[in-house]
């Protein structure tokens, strides 16, 4: 591994570490951010409605 | 991983809240699948066309995806009941546990023989497959996706702590196979992130008595370009090492439409399942920080456990050339067993990784059931549990085809490519051309930035307008001109080599005879684009009636 390889793969983990840890941050001292946030769990209304 | 963090930049994130904003702002207009969406904010029948791509994508994905849920399953129970220690019962050398573990992959997902995965025993994926099918449609039939989410928030944070846990016996590794002192854990990261590659190649004689230079393996360490430079001197000119610095490396437009793909698939964009689920959302949701966090953590999963686990370890056990050999699906299969092997209590690790991995293939795949289910409410007058049955029809015919025709797994990775690269990189182009263009950026942002914790700089509306179309069509032309029509960059000519094997699979070429499993398999995307398609004309005045009675409301 050279010394560039070193730099890059420090860099890149760090950056997502990073981001990963800001908006975890963000959501959970958000207030009520988290109540309005989704991802792809939520049930459809045309389920809810059967 | 140069271009793919590029890629995360300039397209992934930027069109990642792109489709969550199209999403949401068709929902209001009482639209929910990609083609009613894209017909009215391009306000035109021809979006609702360029709109099927956001169904026949999730719909075909499901069609493979289903089938490697079914190995992930199988794993999980083939640890269980102790079939890999079983494999391993006289504690062989790792070097030898290599063949034994891949002949194990090969048999168990039939890549030996067509048909060779159907069929009832523990060690062939074709009852798991029977399982996890029947489990997606009972689970969104009877609206049970619920139960699973919920089991899921605490099932993922296992996971991610699993994964560290194998990432810190991966990094401790050393050298496993003294035997083989190169493959050791440092020269495999070092495959992973080294930006400038040393590469053996092999000179193949050409016309007129010109020779090309083929790529053989990407050597790492000092030691290994010691022993090259030997077999280059002993080869008489038939061998040599070059260096391959990383702009030269960029150079090639396969490898940004892999690292584009690469993005699009795993933050779920150019899918059309994010613009399905961000239809139900309202004007209070946040988009902004829901694409964010939803990729961030993906990134952080992908590249800093994921990336670090299963590359670094595959060079370990395989060697270069064996990492190259492998499919990005094989890869996993074949080297986290080898992983665990060398744990203890690897059985029980390995039992509970593949568990959780296919809980969350299962959660994967029903979102992608749903697009197709919102769709053909939409454009046919029929509720969502006659939905479902017609699209698990759909879904087990193609299924059944890519399971059967399994030898090389040549069926999945041609529709893998067609579909899960091409195909998500045409919709996520479409996707912001149609925002940055025909909505406009600055409706689209002030649609964003409702409900948005974040506030988006101000350049994110030039990247957006500018930057993310012109880099996916530059990428696009010089992927047409290199890889369907066979242009060679590096001389400016058409070369010798000739487009990818994607197309000379379905065309043929000089030694390359045309092959009726890429071919029947292109048939069957063309066969499901021409079904949605007919439902999407004959469905019109429906999906204009839809918009017109939410308008009035």
């Amino acid at each position: 591994m050279t010394a560039s390889g070193w730099i890059i793969m420090v860099g890149s983990v760090g950056l997502v570490t990073a981001v990963f840890i800001v908006c975890l941050y963000k959501v959970l001292t958000g207030g009520n951010a988290a109540e309005h946030m989704h991802g792809l769990e939520q049930e459809p209304p045309d389920a809810k409605q059967e | 991983m140069t271009a793919y963090f590029i890629s995360l930049i300039l397209i992934g994130i930027p069109i990642c809240w792109v489709e969550w904003t199209l999403g949401r702002y068709g929902g209001q207009k009482g639209l929910n699948s990609s083609p009613g969406i894209l017909g009215y904010v391009a306000g035109h029948p021809a979006g609702r066309y360029l709109g099927v791509l956001g169904v026949i994508v999730p719909v075909i994905i499901y069609m493979y995806y289903v089938y490697i849920e079914a190995w992930c399953l199988g794993y999980a129970v083939n640890f269980t009941i102790g079939t890999f220690q079983d494999l391993n019962k006289d504690g062989l050398p790792v070097g030898e546990l290599v063949p034994l573990y891949g002949d194990f992959f090969d048999h168990f997902v039939g890549a030996t023989k067509d048909g060779s995965a159907v069929g009832f025993s523990v060690q062939q994926v074709g009852v798991f497959l029977l399982i996890v099918f029947l489990l997606n449609f009972v689970l969104i039939y009877r609206g049970l996706s619920k139960g699973i989410e919920w089991f899921c928030r605490y099932a993922m944070p296992a996971l991610v702590v699993l994964a560290v846990v194998i990432l810190l016996r991966v990094l401790t590794l050393g050298t496993p196979d003294p035997a083989k002192p190169n493959q050791n854990i440092i020269n495999g990261l070092g495959y992973m992130w080294n930006p400038t590659q040393v590469v053996l190649q092999e000179a193949e004689p050409v016309d007129d008595g010109a020779v090309a230079w083929k790529d053989l393996e990407v050597v790492v360490g000092a030691e290994s370009i010691e022993a090259s430079k030997a077999r280059v001197s002993e080869s008489d000119g038939g061998l040599r090492i070059v260096e391959k610095s990383m702009f030269s490396q960029l150079a090639n437009p396969l490898l940004w439409l892999a690292a584009a793909g690469q993005i699009f698939f795993s933050l779920s964009v150019g899918f059309g399942v994010i613009i399905t689920y961000a239809s139900y959302l309202t004007e209070k949701d946040d988009v902004v920080l829901s694409g964010l966090s939803a990729s961030s953590a993906n990134e952080f999963c992908e590249v800093a456990l994921g990336g670090l686990i299963s590359i670094p370890a595959a060079y370990v056990f395989l060697g270069a050339a064996g990492v190259a050999g492998m499919g990005t699906f094989g890869l996993g299969f074949n080297v986290l067993p080898l992983v665990f092997s060398q744990m203890p209590a690897g059985n029980l690790f390995g039992a509970i990784f593949f568990f959780l991995l296919f809980l969350a293939a299962v959660t994967s795949s029903l979102s992608m059931l749903q697009p197709g289910i919102a769709f053909l409410e939409e454009v046919l007058p029929i509720n969502r549990k006659q939905s479902v049955a017609l699209l698990g029809l759909v879904t087990s015919l193609g299924c059944i085809f890519i399971v059967y025709v399994s030898e090389g797994v040549k069926a999945l990775d041609t529709v893998d490519f067609w579909v899960g690269t091409f195909c998500l990189f045409v919709l996520a182009t479409i996707q912001v051309i149609l925002f940055g263009w025909v909505l406009g950026v600055d409706k689209g942002f002030k649609e964003m930035e409702k409900g948005a914790e974040l506030k988006l700089p101000g350049f994110m509306k030039i990247m957006i307008k500018y930057v993310s179309p012109a880099y996916l069509l530059i990428i696009f032309g010089m992927f047409v001109l290199q890889n369907v029509l066979g242009f060679d960059f590096s001389t400016f000519s058409f070369g010798a080599d000739g487009p990818t094997y994607y197309v000379k699979d379905l065309i043929g070429w000089e030694g390359h005879p045309p092959n009726q499993a890429a071919r029947m398999s292109v048939l069957l995307i063309a066969v499901v684009i021409l079904f949605i398609t007919i439902l999407v004309a004959g469905s019109g005045d429906q999906l204009n009636r839809k918009t017109e009675q939410e308008k009035n409301v």
